[in-house]
């Protein structure tokens, strides 16, 4: 399983990724090199076809065109002759016997001309001339005469067998002849067939291509297969395989045209190209077939070495990249193995001296390089850890001696029969910076203070313990809220930072005849909520918040107090207690809260009071520190 | 050495050419097709010989005589048939009262107007039950219509062949160039005429193998006219009918014979037809004869069960049209001429 991961990994995707390059650079090569190619060799095929048929005209025009010279000379010799018809006739041989290109000579005439019709065929045969005349009848239906008679006009015949005097199959130029105007008869000069069929029979062209002569009416002259030859024309061979493409080329063939066709799957040619042009003399046309498969045959053959090179070159390749991503894997397996354990804490594994690249030797030694960080950040961690234990003793001390701080609740305080508290302080963290406190500054005065120190931890909590302690230590010589409120100020200019300034409400509560004075340094309100359920909410602040402004004179209100009033005091982190859709729960929200108490003590009121806040932040997590101070008078 | 092996094979090579030509030429001379069946020699010894001139060289036109012959439906009559060198040079009429021939196949029009000088012909079948006589012109020398053949130059043959064709001519009063023909349809393709008389079966279609499209022809199917008449039959004289009239019976019923299985064998009788003609040294392809039976079969079987009979009717319409054109015409009446 882990071997077929690793053939997976690199050396996989890099040979998948080499082959689909390769597959799509050699198809575009070979692709391209086939149409390039094809239409080249196609041009080549055509140059070279039109060349070996131009050549093979021109031979057989040559042969044609002498028949057409001597017959001039014939023509002359006719009329210069022929009323001496024996020297006529030793002239005829002569030519006869000299060119080799002529076979016969026959002068015919027409029935209906002279001495009423007759022919006489001179050639030459077993070393002796030769006169075979003729009467009309044999001769005048015959193509040879009857033809040029009818159209007056010079004519080449079809292929022909002369069973009447040379018994060779040869193909004439008959001339008809004139005399006063009017046509009498025709002269005819026959030439070997086999002579053309000699020039064209041989022609051979690559494996398979040959050629073939076609006459005036599309008759097969010549073709390799001799079963054809006189028997079919191009007509035929196109009706016997239905073929209509066929049918056309053969059409245009005996017109005289040109052109290099492409005979896809044809029953006769088989899947062929097929070159055709004329012979001018006669209207005869010259077929050369060249097979499909010889004009593109080396193209294919070059683009079957080139496939076996791509495989070739693909098989090499992925080869070297196996063995080289083989090679490169080896010091990566190491590292996998190196951070395995140092995940697991061994910082000290051995790295592998040295890769096989470039790369995987900055790997190496990027991999050293954070080893030896982490192992520093661990230590630098380990350090930071102990001192942060070392902090969070003390600040649990701190917190305890905080709590200290804060009175204890009991039911009567320092005895006090006139009143009862209960004071609830829940921090945000382990140290808070609210403050609640109270005692009898005498016999017949009860001093309670709640404040908030801005800010939370250390600082507030310090200022906290500075404020409860000065407290405690000034309401002995002052007795009025606002100066001891002005020396708190003071005090705490000197002390702190500005930016930790204190809000504060204190009270001096007189026992005997429930007279109150009070002082808001910046505070939340004071409620007073009497025996009926009913409650007040006093607003009034006398100053800023403490610590902020120095040598600030801070004044005091005064209200008192009917028997069973209780006085509830809280911080803001009552007001701003908020629930998971972060609305506050405000002084309205406070407010609720205190009509629906049902409590008959301050332990009660401060509970339920408690309880109802928490069920409003239903868990949203405690962002401030949350007092609350309640004190009944006379209950 | 070399040249000395291909010096010995060249001369082998001509002594097997000698050999074979020698062999083909001994078997011509005596016996065309060779039947596929034979019976014992004794049987063979008592065939009467008849001698049969087909009207025209070898071609599917004679094609039950062949398919007859190769499937010995004449042997199984106790026939030895002897198929005649044919062609211009032959006519049949002639031959058959020179005594050079016992059966010859002429058309009737042509049997009709010679038998006015002996009146003994015989008609033995009647094979063919219409004519296949065509006009056709080339479109491009301006023959789109009958009035279009007025003045031009028409070709029809120099035999009795040609006397439908001037009939039509006259009925239609059209005045034209005659130029006599022999064989081929060359003259018309090189257009030293303008119209041209040919048989569906055979010049038509020649003319198609030349490259020239029935859509470039105008023609004239004397079938689809009123002078249409029935064509090809087997002949003899009233002399030999009389001396063999058994004889005449069977040749003519093996004959249609050998037509019915042309007509269901078609491919294979072609195949035959070939060969004859090859033996023949004709230049012929299997298209063109494969055509020829083709339309002849549907000439043949024009009348359902009727095949081989002379209809009375034609008898007396072919009559007619010779008498109306004045021309000699048989004395003989329908059933002296059709004896059976």
């Amino acid at each position: 399983m882990k071997q077929r991961q690793e053939k997976r990994g690199m050396a996989y995707q890099i040979i998948v990724f080499i082959f689909i390059s390769l597959i799509l650079v050699f198809a575009a090569f070979i692709g391209i090199t086939r149409i390039l190619f094809s239409h080249i060799m196609m041009d080549n095929a055509k140059e070279t076809v039109s060349h070996l048929a131009n050549e093979t005209i021109y031979q057989i025009e040559n042969r044609l065109t002498k028949v057409l010279d001597i017959s001039r000379t014939i023509l002359i010799l006719y009329h210069n002759n022929h009323f001496e018809r024996k020297k006529l006739d030793a002239l005829l041989h002569d030519l006869v016997y000299e060119f080799e290109t002529l076979e016969a000579v026959t002068i015919a005439y027409a029935p209906s001309s002279y001495q009423k019709g007759y022919s006489r065929t001179i050639f030459h045969s077993q070393n002796k001339a030769i006169y075979r005349e003729l009467q009309p009848a044999d001769y005048q239906y015959l193509d040879w005469f009857q033809i040029p008679f009818e159209l007056e006009s010079k004519y080449w015949t079809e292929p022909w067998y002369d069973a009447n005097a040379t018994k060779e199959t040869v193909i004439s130029y008959c001339i008809p002849l004139f005399a006063e105007g009017k046509c009498i008869g025709i002269m005819r000069l026959d030439t070997e067939l086999s002579a053309l069929q000699k020039i064209v029979s041989p022609l051979k062209l690559k494996h398979s291509g040959y050629a073939f002569l076609v006459s005036s009416i599309g008759t097969i002259i010549t073709h390799p297969a001799d079963s054809l030859t006189f028997n079919e024309s191009i007509f035929s061979l196109a009706e016997a395989t239905n073929d209509k493409q066929l049918r056309q080329i053969g059409k245009k063939m005996i017109n005289g045209d040109i052109d290099f066709v492409h005979l896809q799957n044809n029953a006769v040619f088989g899947d062929s190209w097929l070159y055709y042009a004329p012979l001018i003399t006669n209207n005869w046309s010259l077929g050369i077939v060249i097979a499909h498969e010889d004009i593109v045959g080396d193209l294919n053959l070059l683009l079957i070495i080139q496939t076996l090179f791509s495989v070739i070159i693909f098989l090499t390749i992925s080869l070297i990249v196996y063995y080289r991503t083989l090679s490169i894997s080896r010091p990566i397996r190491l590292f996998m193995e190196v951070a395995n354990k140092i995940g697991q804490g061994d910082f000290d594994a051995k790295l592998p001296s040295t890769g096989n690249s470039y790369e995987i030797d900055r790997l190496i030694l990027a991999f050293e390089t954070m080893q030896e960080s982490l192992k520093e950040y661990i230590q630098n961690l380990e350090i930071t850890i102990e001192e942060k234990n070392r902090i969070e003793a003390e600040v649990k001390i701190a917190s305890e001696i905080q709590r200290k701080l804060i009175p204890e609740n009991t039911l009567h305080p320092y005895g006090i029969q006139e009143l009862r508290c209960y004071g609830i302080l829940e921090p945000a963290g382990d140290i808070g910076g609210d403050l609640y406190d109270f005692f009898p500054v005498d016999k017949s005065h009860f001093l309670f203070v709640i404040a908030d120190v801005t800010g939370k931890g250390i600082v507030a909590s310090m200022t906290m313990t500075m404020v409860s302690t000065y407290l405690r230590t000034v309401s002995t010589y002052h007795y009025t809220t606002g100066e001891i409120m002005q020396n708190l100020n003071n005090f705490l200019c000197k002390q702190t930072s500005a930016s930790n300034f204190v809000t504060a409400l204190l009270g001096i509560l007189n026992l005997k005849n429930g007279k109150l004075e009070f002082s808001n340094a910046g505070h939340t309100p004071l409620i007073i909520r009497n025996i009926d359920n009913d409650y007040k909410i006093i607003s009034e602040t006398h100053s800023s918040p403490l610590g902020v402004f120095a040598n600030m004179v801070i004044g005091s209100a005064a209200i008192t107090l009917e028997k069973g009033d209780e006085i509830i005091l809280f911080t803001d982190g009552i007001t701003e207690t908020m629930n998971p859709a972060e609305d506050f729960l405000e002084l309205k929200g406070l407010e609720n809260i205190i009509t629906e108490l049902n409590s008959t003590n301050p332990e009660q009121t401060a509970v339920q009071i408690l309880q109802k806040v928490h069920s409003f932040a239903q868990n949203t997590p405690q962002k401030d520190d949350i007092t609350i101070l309640v004190i009944d008078y006379k209950k | 050495m070399h040249s000395r092996q291909i010096i010995y094979l060249i001369i082998a090579l001509m002594i097997a050419v000698f050999f074979f030509t020698g062999c083909r030429k001994e078997k011509n001379g005596q016996l065309e097709i060779t039947p596929e069946k034979t019976d014992s020699p004794e049987k063979k010894t008592s065939l009467f010989t008849i001698r049969y001139r087909p009207v025209w060289t070898a071609q599917a036109e004679f094609a039950g005589v062949y398919m007859a012959q190769k499937k010995g439906f004449y042997y199984d009559k106790g026939l030895n048939v002897i198929i005649q060198p044919s062609g211009i040079n032959y006519p049949p009429y002639e031959n058959l009262q020179q005594g050079y021939s016992d059966i010859v196949q002429m058309s009737l029009l042509t049997a009709l107007k010679r038998d006015a000088e002996k009146g003994n012909l015989i008609n033995l079948a009647q094979i063919t039950q219409r004519t296949s006589l065509m006009l056709v012109g080339k479109k491009s020398r301006g023959i789109n219509s009958i009035p279009d053949f007025e003045g031009k130059k028409i070709g029809l043959w120099k035999t009795d062949d040609r006397l439908l064709s001037l009939i039509f001519l006259q009925q239609n009063k059209l005045n034209m160039n005659i130029v006599d023909l022999d064989i081929t349809i060359n003259l018309f393709l090189k257009d030293g005429i303008d119209v041209m008389n040919v048989m569906r079966y055979n010049e038509y279609h020649q003319i198609l193998q030349a490259g020239i499209d029935p859509e470039e022809l105008f023609t004239i199917s004397f079938a689809d006219t009123e002078l249409n008449i029935a064509d090809n039959g087997l002949y003899t004289t009233r002399e030999f009918y009389s001396k063999y009239p058994k004889q005449c019976r069977d040749f003519a019923a093996a004959t249609l014979q050998g037509w019915i299985y042309a007509i269901n064998n078609q491919e294979e009788t072609v195949s035959t037809v070939l060969e004859v003609m090859h033996q023949h040294h004709l230049p012929a392809n299997r298209p063109h004869q494969k055509w020829m039976l083709n339309e002849l079969c549907r000439d043949i079987t024009i009348y359902k069960n009727q095949v081989g009979i002379l209809q009375e009717s034609d008898f007396n319409k072919a009559k007619k049209i010779l008498t109306d054109q004045n021309l000699p015409a048989t004395r003989q009446t329908y059933k002296g001429f059709f004896p059976q």
